[in-house]
Parts: structure tokens; sequence; C-alpha cells
């Protein structure tokens, strides 16, 4: 990885963070940063790590992030900076503007952003704040694109400080995160480890605009749980406990999942992800040995390619549902990936990439995204 | 013949009857096996069922189970997650004196992680703290309930929903998830601080009450501790003020001390000068008319004449010593100080004044090294050792004795002149360096002086930033002392 990638991290307070990633990054790359991702928790200013990044690095490009909770190596992180550069020549990255987030704007934004841009020269990211509709958006990626480019993303339908920052070159903004990248080739691929449990069931009623199941085997949502829970399901409701048992919906690239977050008075769930009607589902449960199968099913087609960065996008309500093996979890990750894979990434409420099969776009709230870049 | 006829027709019939009979065996068997069959997977669908419900009833005790792990984990980890939000409130306004500094610790931040989306702070004088989330229109309504219900705001417990007789604030915040408690600086309510609109639809536990009573508790005790530290302050700012105030008359009076001494010293130097040339004149032709270079005079005017001559060299010897002490004070005279040797100039002042102890018996004794150099001016230190010894022989009665020393002391020059004479009493031995004050003692009266003498002394020493004192003992003697820098060598 020597002169392709860089990563370090800082958990110091305040400015000297900044200070600390940047020295730290110049160590590795002394003459010139071409391109530097920087991923910060809310306790930092946006606007200080971009004046300390541009008096010290002055990279071509800075794309910054802000994460309730970061990742780094085999770490969790919930105060610091994380940060990876590159230096590699042919690399580049460029930013796509776009205005709002109706679904005619951003597919005619993307369309003449990446009019000549095809699947094999790189990638397409993004990252929304919780301001952004991710339906709306991901309808216009899909409308604008199809299935001809390699994508993926996170974003937060929650607000988890005062704002949700990013940085794009020289400018801290709030809202979302457009980037092509070329010269990079990108593996994406989805970590579980929930298994289904019990009946499956059918989504007969949704509304997927809106991310709401309507009604389960011809009942109202909520009843699934209510079958599940017996006695338990007022502590359940109480205590607000739905993202602990994801849905699980059956396709043909395996089961995704569904994050419930809110249940209605009238029994509709509203989730996080993709509801369709006519499909099947289960309840779903974390289960450490399911994780570790689907460990290493998942990571050979990462480990193959020897060495290089992973970029992950881990769950929080995957953490929430975690708790204390999440930091065990991402021990186990670092631990099968081995030294020669760097691994940096940040906490969203959802993640989405396209399949290197099928090309669909996969929009998850539970499972963790990596992306091997390469 | 018939018999084989019907021999021959029945063969058919039987053949078809034994093949249908074989075939409805066939069919039997295969319906049995059909319906044995059935019965079979009858039984697997039923054990499957069973399978499937055991399967199911496993799933929701595995939930179960699973939900009240995590419940207990869940309240666990709120817990902590509100202790460190109430470390984190400490540690950022531990040393926080300033209220308005404390109250916007308690910011947006601070109100989710207590588990809320509303926050208002608000003082019993309706001065807003902080407010997140909450519309004017509800802060005034808030404002006025505060207005209109003073008694119940001052004796205001922690509230919540479940509280009694709360309709009317719940009805106000339009939520039944909300908090309410007092911040009391000295046993005072001094604010209202108001949570409202849980971040999670969940009712109010008591971990959130808990946290929330002791914040308010913290607050309050952040705020008498702003109090005791204003009141501490202000105590201090009052006597810096006073002290200045007095410190700018005492210079002011200084001033004033300064410019009536100026005053007094231009004037001495001013009225010296005007006398000393009638004096000069006065002194010539008294000398002259009484050494009878005019002619012979009768013997009683000789007499009054030598007494004019001598107040008159009494009174140049005061007008010079008054000009002396003049361009001291006025800055007029200069100081060339120089390494010179002090014991050269004590030998040479004693022998200058031998004829006068002489003429009263006294003894005069050199307590002093061969050489001891010090940085002086050496005129001025002659006056000073001529004044000195001079008094002391005008002090001391006759067949007394006077002892010049000098000697080496704390890397200084320790000089004194010591006589036997009636001493000074100890009130007055400050008071002997002021100008024109002389000490009633028995000699007192009987010696002639100007009271300037130990005064130019002082002004010398004082130039050469060195010290001057006098001790003594009614009856024994006086001893004055006064320091001088050494030298390496002196300027010979």
């Amino acid at each position: 990885m020597e002169g392709k990638f860089a990563i370090a991290l800082s958990e110091k307070s305040g400015s000297d963070a900044a200070k600390e990633v940047s020295l730290k990054i110049k160590s590795s790359f002394p003459k010139t940063v071409k391109h530097l991702f920087i991923f910060f928790t809310p306790q930092y200013s946006p606007q200080e790590i971009l004046n300390t990044i541009n008096f010290t690095l002055k990279p071509q490009t800075v794309i910054g992030i802000q994460s309730p909770v970061l990742n780094f190596e085999e770490r969790i992180i919930e105060e610091g900076i994380a940060a990876f550069a590159s230096n590699k020549e042919d690399v580049n990255f460029r930013e796509i503007f776009i205005k709002n987030d109706e679904t005619q704007n951003i597919e005619s934004s993307l369309r003449m952003a990446l009019k000549n841009f095809s699947r094999e020269e790189g990638f397409f990211m993004s990252f929304l704040s919780h301001k952004y509709n991710y339906r709306n958006y991901l309808r216009g990626l899909e409308l604008a694109m199809g299935r001809s480019l390699n994508v993926f993303g996170a974003g937060f339908v929650k607000k988890y400080a005062a704002k949700n920052y990013q940085i794009i070159n020289n400018t801290v903004s709030e809202g979302l995160v457009n980037i092509v990248g070329t010269g990079i080739k990108t593996t994406s691929l989805s970590i579980g480890g929930f298994i289904p449990l019990g009946r499956p069931f059918t989504i007969t009623k949704t509304i997927n605009s809106k991310s709401m199941i309507m009604e389960i085997d011809g009942k109202p949502a909520i009843n699934i749980y209510k079958n599940y829970l017996g006695a338990k399901f007022d502590l359940f409701m109480k205590n607000y406990l739905f993202s602990l048992y994801p849905i699980g919906i059956h396709s043909p690239n395996g089961i995704h999942l569904i994050n419930v977050i809110e249940c209605l008075d009238d029994g509709s769930l509203a989730c996080v992800g993709n509801t369709k009607e006519n499909v099947q589902g289960h309840i779903m449960l974390f289960h450490s040995q399911a994780f570790a199968e689907s460990l290493k099913n998942q990571l050979e087609s990462i480990k193959k390619h020897g060495e290089g960065l992973v970029f992950m996008v881990n769950s929080m309500v995957r953490k929430r549902i975690l708790k204390d093996y999440a930091q065990e979890e991402s021990r186990i990750i670092k631990q099968s990936l081995g030294d020669k894979f760097k691994i940096i990434g940040v906490y969203s409420d959802y993640s989405f990439f396209s399949e290197t099969e099928t090309r669909e776009i996969n929009l998850e709230s539970g499972n963790i995204l990596m992306t091997l870049w390469k | 013949m018939e018999v084989t006829a019907a021999n021959q027709n029945m063969g058919p019939i039987i053949g078809t009857a034994g093949f249908l009979f074989v075939m409805i065996l066939i069919l039997a068997f295969y319906l049995f096996n059909k319906l044995q069959l059935i019965s079979v997977l009858k039984k697997n669908a039923e054990h499957l069922n069973r399978t499937i419900r055991e399967l199911d009833y496993q799933a929701k005790m595995i939930i179960q189970g699973d939900m009240e792990l995590k419940l207990y984990q869940e309240e666990v980890e709120d817990k902590l997650n509100k202790l460190t939000l109430l470390k984190n409130l400490i540690i950022a306004s531990l040393h926080i004196l300033d209220k308005e500094k404390l109250f916007s610790q308690v910011d947006e931040k601070t109100i989710n992680d207590l588990g809320f989306k509303k926050g208002l702070i608000i003082t019993t004088e309706l001065e807003e703290k902080v407010n997140v989330g909450f519309e004017s229109n509800e802060v005034e309504g808030i404002k006025d309930f505060i207005l209109h219900k003073k008694q119940l705001v001052h004796a205001l417990p922690l509230i919540s929903a479940e509280t009694e007789g709360t309709k009317e604030i719940t009805n106000l915040l339009v939520t039944r998830d909300f908090l309410i408690a007092p911040v009391k600086a000295r046993e005072k309510v001094y604010a209202i601080f108001i949570l409202a609109n849980m971040v999670m639809p969940i009712d109010v536990r008591r971990a959130e009450k808990e946290i929330f009573s002791i914040i308010c508790m913290y607050l309050g005790q952040c705020l008498d501790n702003i109090q005791l530290f204003e009141e501490f302050y202000n105590a201090k700012d009052d006597l810096e003020r006073k002290v200045k105030e007095r410190t700018n008359e005492l210079v002011k009076s200084l001033r004033e001390i300064e410019t009536i001494s100026r005053a007094k010293t231009d004037f001495i130097s001013g009225v010296s000068h005007e006398l000393r040339t009638p004096l000069t004149s006065v002194k010539g032709f008294s000398s002259l008319l009484a050494a009878e270079k005019f002619g012979k005079l009768p013997e009683e005017a000789k007499k009054r004449l030598l007494t004019i001559d001598e107040n008159v060299n009494k009174l140049v010897d005061m007008v010079n010593t008054l000009l002396d002490i003049a361009r001291i004070e006025s800055g007029k005279t200069e100081v060339k100080i120089a390494p010179e040797d002090v014991a050269k100039v004590m030998r040479n002042t004693g022998e200058f004044l031998s004829p006068q102890m002489h003429a009263k018996g006294i003894n005069l004794v050199f307590d002093i090294p061969e050489m001891l150099p010090v940085y002086m001016d050496k005129n001025l230190i002659e006056r000073v050792f001529i004044n000195l010894l001079g008094n002391a022989v005008k002090f001391t009665p006759n067949g007394g004795q006077i002892t010049l020393s000098a000697k080496i002391n704390n890397n200084q020059a320790l000089i004194s002149v010591a006589d036997t004479g009636y001493g000074i009493e100890k009130d007055n031995l400050e008071k002997v360096f002021q100008e024109f004050f002389r000490a009633e003692n028995p000699a007192g009266a009987e010696v002639k002086g100007t009271g300037l003498g130990l005064s130019l002394v002082k002004r010398i020493i004082e130039m050469h930033k060195e010290k001057i004192w006098a001790e003594s003992e009614i009856g024994k003697g006086s001893t004055f002392y006064f320091t001088l820098k050494l030298a390496k060598e002196p300027n010979l």
C-alpha cells in the first residue's frame, strides 16, 4: 500500500486533533498529498479542521464527513478525527453539485455530470445528511444511471448532532456529498450476521415512497412483533425497541435488512430501507456465529486482492443491537483482513451499494458495507 | 357339443372378468398405497407443523429472552450515558464564574442527552437563559404562568406529568412527557428549568428524573459559587478603589509637600545668597574694626565689636550650611564619587580639629586601618567628618575622649565617631538629623551651633545612597555611624 494510501487517527481534543492527523499524514507523504478524506466526530469544528489541513498539507482535494462514531482499524472511535490520504497520480475525485433532493433534480444533475462516465472508470460515492430524502435520492440515481454505475454511499435519518457537517474542498456545508472517483478500483460487499427467526411472513401492503410497511400477512404490520413478543410487547413498545429486531427481506441476492424506526397508531411500521409488497420476510436476530460465517464468506472477495484500503460504513442500529460486541466485531474484522488491509470508516443509519453481479442498488440498515479501494 | 360351444362362449368372458379382477386388485393396492402415503404425508405434515410451531415458539422465547437482556443492557448504557453527561457538564462548568457562560453549557446536545428535544431555563425575573426548541408563544405562556403563579413557582419541587395537580402545566406544554424543576441559588428559586418532548417516544423514567434533579442542584451550586465570587470580587474592587483613592490623596499631599519644600529651599537659597553678600561686607569691616585697623577703640567698643565679629562668623557659617542644604535639596550639588581612602580623610580631619580638642584636653583615639578604600565624594565626606567631629568636640566635656573608628562590616565600610559627652535622649536620636533641632541636654544650652550640621551630614550620606544613624546612652556618650561602599583601590 505504500505510496498509495496513508491513514491517520487522532483522539486529541480541539484543534490539536487536526494538527496531529495532518502531521501523521505528512510523515507518510512528506512531499505532496493529492487527496485527503477526513472523518470527524461532532466534537470538532469542521472549519478549524479545514484551516489546519490547508495550512499543513495543502491537498488538491479535501472531502470531510462528520459521523457520530468512526471506525479506525480494529477500533470504534467515539471522539476523534481519522483520515486517509492518497498521492496516487492517476487518482482523481470530482464533486457533483446537486441543488436539492427532488428526484427530477437529482436525475438531471447526475445525468449531466456523469454523461461520459462508465462503471469501469471508477465509482460514485454519496453521503446524505438527515435533511435529505434518501428514497428520492436513490430513485434519482437509478433513473439517471440505471445499472451502469458503481455506486456506494451512506446517510442519516436521525440528527446525531446540532449540525451534520461535510467538507468539500474549501467549503463547509450541511447536506449532501457526491463524489466521482477515477483511477481507483472498488469492490463493495455487505457483512451481515443476522439470522431469520420463526415462520416467514409476507409483506402485503407498503408505501415504498415513505418506507412504510402497512400490513404483513394481511394484518397490521405491528402484529408481527405482538406475535413474537407476547406479554412483553408492551415493554417493547414502551422502551422503543423496534430497532433491535430488524425485518429481513428475501431477494435473489440474499436477505436485506430493513430497520424499523417507529410504529404508527394504525399499526404500520416506519422503516429505513426498501419496502416492497409481496415479498417474504422474517424477524431477524443478530447471532455472532452467523456474523463469523458471513465474514468468512464475504471477506474472501476482498482478501484475494492482497492489500488495499477498506472503507467501512458501519450501522448505528447495529451498534445499538451489538452493544459491547460491536468492539469485538471490529477486532474480528481487522483480524480477518490482516495487516495488509487498512480499515477506516464511519457509522450511519443506512448504506447502499450496487451489486457486482446484478448491479442493483442495495439499500440496507443494519449490515456493514465494506468497500475495498485499490 | 353345446357344452363345448358354451365353454367356447364363456372363455372371453372369464378372461375379461379375470382381467377386471386383476385390475381391481391392482387399483385397490394402488389406492391402499396412496392412502397409506397420504396418511404418512399427513403425519409428516402434522409433524412438520408441530415442528414449525415448536420453532416459532422457540423463536418467541428467544426474542423475548433477548429483548429482556437488551432492555437491561440499554438501561445500564442509558444510565452510563447520563452519568457521562453529568461528568462532562461538571468538567465544563467547574471554573465558570459567569452566569451567562454557565447557562451556555446547557445547549441542544445537553438537552438531547438528557433524553428531551426541548429545554428552557427561565429566571423568576422572566429572563430567558436557555431556549432549545421552544416557540416564542410557548415561552410567553410559561412567562405568564411564572408571573401569575409566583407562590407555586417558589415552592416548586421536581414535577412531571405524573405529579398531581399538573393539568395546567400539561396543557401549557401540550405534552405529557416533560420535567420541571427549580434551579435554586441560596435556597431561593432563581430559575425554572423545563424539559419537554422526549427524543424517544417513551415515558419519562426514574433515570431521567434523577439526573435532571442532580443537574438542577448542580446549576444552583454553581450559581451560589458565582454569587460568592461576585461578592468577593466587588469587595476586592471596592477595596482597590479605596486604596487607589487614598494613594491619590497621599500622592497629592506629597506633591504639595514637595512644592512647599521646593519653595522653602528656593526661599532659603535666595535669602542665604542675599544675606551672604552684605554679611561678607559686615564681616570684613567688623574684623578690621576689631583689629583696630581704623584706629584704637575704647575697650568697651572693642569688646562689643568682637561679639559682633563672633556672631557674624556664626551667621556666615549658618548661611553657608543653609546654602549647602539648599543646593543638595535642589539637586544642584554635583557628587563626584570615586574610590578614595577614607582612613586618610579621617586622620586629616582629626589633625585639623586637634587644636580645639587639645584646648579642651580631649583625647582623640583612632581605631582605623592603615588604608580603607571606599567609594565617596572626598570633599563632601570631609565635611561630614568636620561636622561630626566638631559636634563631638562641642558636646564632650573637658578631659573626655573621642574615638574615630572605621572597619569592614557586612562587605561595607562602617565608620563611627564616638564621644564621651552627655548623650542624647532615645526619642531624639532620629530628630537630631532634622534642621534646626537642638536636643535638650545639660550641655545643650552651653554649646553654640546652628542646628543645621547633622541635617547637612544626613543629606550628604543619603546622596551616597548610604545610611547614617546615632546610638547613645545618657551620661556615657553618643556614637554616630554611617556606611560607605568598599572600593578595590583608592584613587590616590
